[in-house]
């Protein structure tokens, strides 16, 4: 038997799933996330005022930057725990930095469809190849991969080893996505806060900004359901392959 | 209207969409280690 099966056998004995564990948390974390998403439906169609340029369509802004936030907090999440497997080698570890990548490529997926949605409106195109919207497609593919990494037949630790390295060096574009507005001409993509090279930040009413921040809320809470969830997912799929290499085994013997 | 109705329809589709794989895993590892349970009794 490897020495990873050795693992896998190990961890059963001393290991409860976490759904078994508790209740409580997931449960609140759900009633929270289903209030503050109806409060910021509210505050984005009832509450804030209608932007004078755009109209009505500028309300795609709201869960397009809270998605676009919930994306770079899914990926730094990544990050952390990857060097964290590095460094200790636990598989818990691991498990939290692909699910945050997981959820961080469906939160990815939805800036990417409301973006072009709002550009169509906006810029009379679904799409254009300038610097945030390549640097942000190029993150998806990023992620995608190493989604394709986890699935790869093999040894779940070689697995996490590569996926650690490849979450690490992956979050290099993150800081990139945020900057390339601010860093390259881009005659598109608007800046809101601070400044670019070639265009200064308006900034927004307060209104708009309390609705945004509601909506920032409230998908950070989404996420936290989700990871939550997905490790509760992993744990019960980690025990099943445990089971599985048990029972292997006492067939063998 | 026709825009922000077609985004937040499919942040929505989306959404839900991924918790629906999200609880079919769920019923799948469920019922496989409760299987797997009754096996190693």
């Amino acid at each position: 038997m490897s020495a990873n099966l050795e693992r896998e056998k190990g961890a059963l004995s001393s290991s409860e799933p976490v759904a078994e564990k508790g209740i409580l948390v997931p449960k609140i974390l759900f009633g929270a996330t289903v209030i503050s998403i109806l409060a910021s439906i509210y505050l984005i169609f009832i509450y804030s005022s209608i932007e004078k340029t755009m109209g009505v369509v500028q309300k795609i802004f709201y869960y397009h930057v809270a998605s676009a936030w919930c994306t770079f907090l899914a990926f730094f999440v990544t990050f952390i725990f990857s060097i964290l497997f590095l460094a200790k080698r636990k598989r818990i570890f691991d498990t939290y930095a692909y699910v945050s990548a997981e959820i961080g490529v469906v939160f990815t997926t939805i800036v990417l469809t409301t973006g072009p949605i709002w550009a169509k409106s906006s810029w009379n195109t679904w799409w254009a190849w300038e610097p945030r919207l390549t640097t942000t497609l190029i993150l998806w593919f990023i992620y995608m991969a190493y989604i394709m990494i986890r699935q790869m037949d093999g040894v779940w630790d070689k697995k996490a080893r590569l996926a650690s390295v490849f979450g690490i060096i992956g979050f290099i574009d993150v800081p990139i996505v945020f900057f390339a507005i601010r860093w390259w001409q881009s005659k598109f993509h608007p800046i809101v806060f601070g400044n670019g090279p070639s265009q200064k930040g308006g900034g927004i009413e307060p209104d708009m900004l309390v609705a945004l921040l509601v909506s920032i809320t409230a998908l950070t809470l989404l996420y936290s359901y989700l990871l939550q969830k997905g490790v509760t997912l992993e744990n019960m799929r980690i025990k099943v392959t445990q089971y599985k290499e048990k029972l292997r085994e006492d067939l063998e013997n | 209207m026709n825009f922000v109705y077609g985004a937040y329809s499919v942040i929505w589709l989306i959404i839900f969409g991924y918790m629906m794989i999200l609880g079919r895993r769920q019923t799948k590892l469920k019922k496989e280690l409760e299987f797997l349970k009754h096996l190693d009794r």
